[in-house]
């Protein structure tokens, strides 16, 4: 799973997810992105389970690409721990996904295949998503 | 040299962040400027503008008929502002172009052929997408082309250096850059369980200063 291999500060804030995505809003590397519709973070698992249903969908025939990367650290308490004793430790790693986001990206398989694919892996995180391609142009838009 | 697709436009009164208004309305904001002219503010009707560039694009050259202006200016496509979910066209540049002066701007690549080393189940991966040229705007041509049968052989790819420009256009990324090369898929390692908690580092010191 992904995770930084070295950090700063052990533990974080959690922040907020106020606004939309104003970096890596397009498709850059591909030809199909799955960008996200809502803010969320995503987790490692959901990443790596993401990755995998792309991969698997593909079956070795195109390239892929994970533009997100999960470098803010969750803390949690054990269960049945009475509060206080300080922060809980680093139970997992995130990452933070505001609308717009472009988090995976396709290249060399057919439109049907892209698609299918990140509809998969769509379906393995907690947001709701589109797929876009290199060339879309929509009309209603203020 | 490829003919100018006709593009109407309205000149619009309406700038800052009125123009909002304007969006709700259908129209999508722009603005034409270029050399020896004053920029001047316009508005596309949106519906026309997205036909416009989901039909040709944005890489050739278009005439942008002015109301109120009996001559239609020759311009490129300068910025497109997107909206970041809906991908509708927010914002226009358009620089308008002088027959004697030359100008630079970005055209897209397109493959043509086929390769025989990907039919038989290579990847073809395409690392650039457009090129950046140098020409006058009456050698400009709306996209370059690119064999790629010549790709007959695993790891082979084609360099910006062996492409030969249309007549008249000058290609100005290094010669270097990959644009198209046929690789191995990747195999995908199945792994088992990865292991689930493992320390990260945490940066403690700065490295000190190494003194000269």
């Amino acid at each position: 799973m992904l995770m930084p291999k070295r950090v700063k500060y052990r533990k974080q804030q959690r922040g907020r997810m106020k606004g939309k995505e104003s970096r890596g809003i397009t498709v850059s590397f591909g030809d199909y992105g799955l960008q996200a519709l809502e803010p969320s973070w995503i987790t490692a698992r959901q990443i790596e389970a993401a990755r995998r249903a792309i991969v698997r969908h593909m079956r070795r025939r195109g390239k892929y690409w994970i533009r997100i990367f999960p470098d803010k650290p969750i803390t949690a308490k054990p269960a049945e721990t009475r509060m206080g004793k300080g922060k809980g430790s680093v139970d997992q790693w995130v990452a933070v996904v505001r609308p717009g986001r472009v988090m995976f990206e396709i290249s060399g398989v057919s439109d049907e295949v892209a698609h299918e694919a990140l509809r998969l892996a769509s379906h393995k995180l907690p947001i709701r998503t589109q797929v876009v391609t290199r060339l879309d142009v929509g009309e209603v838009g203020e | 040299m490829e003919e100018a697709i006709a593009l109407q436009a309205i000149p619009r009164t309406v700038i800052g962040k009125q123009v909002n208004a304007l969006r709700r309305q259908g129209f999508v904001p722009g603005i034409i400027y270029g050399h020896n002219i004053d920029p001047i503010p316009v508005q596309f009707n949106a519906h026309d503008l997205a036909r416009y560039v989901t039909k040709f694009g944005t890489s050739s050259t278009v005439q942008v008929t002015l109301e109120g202006v009996s001559e239609p200016y020759l311009a490129i496509f300068r910025d497109i502002q997107y909206h970041r979910l809906r991908r509708a066209i927010r914002h226009l540049d358009l620089q308008a172009l002088s027959l004697t002066e030359k100008v630079r701007m970005p055209l897209p690549i397109t493959l043509v052929g086929e390769s025989s080393v990907v039919a038989l189940g290579a990847l073809l991966l395409q690392q650039l997408n457009e090129l950046e040229v140098e020409a006058l705007p009456g050698a400009l041509v709306p996209t370059i082309e690119i064999d790629i049968s010549v790709l007959t052989e695993m790891g082979q790819s084609i360099l910006v250096g062996d492409v030969v420009p249309p007549e008249g256009i000058e290609i100005l990324n290094a010669p270097g850059d990959i644009i198209v090369q046929v690789t191995h898929v990747e195999e995908e390692k199945e792994a088992g369980t990865a292991p689930e908690s493992v320390e990260v580092e945490v940066i403690t010191k700065r490295p000190e200063k190494q003194e000269d």
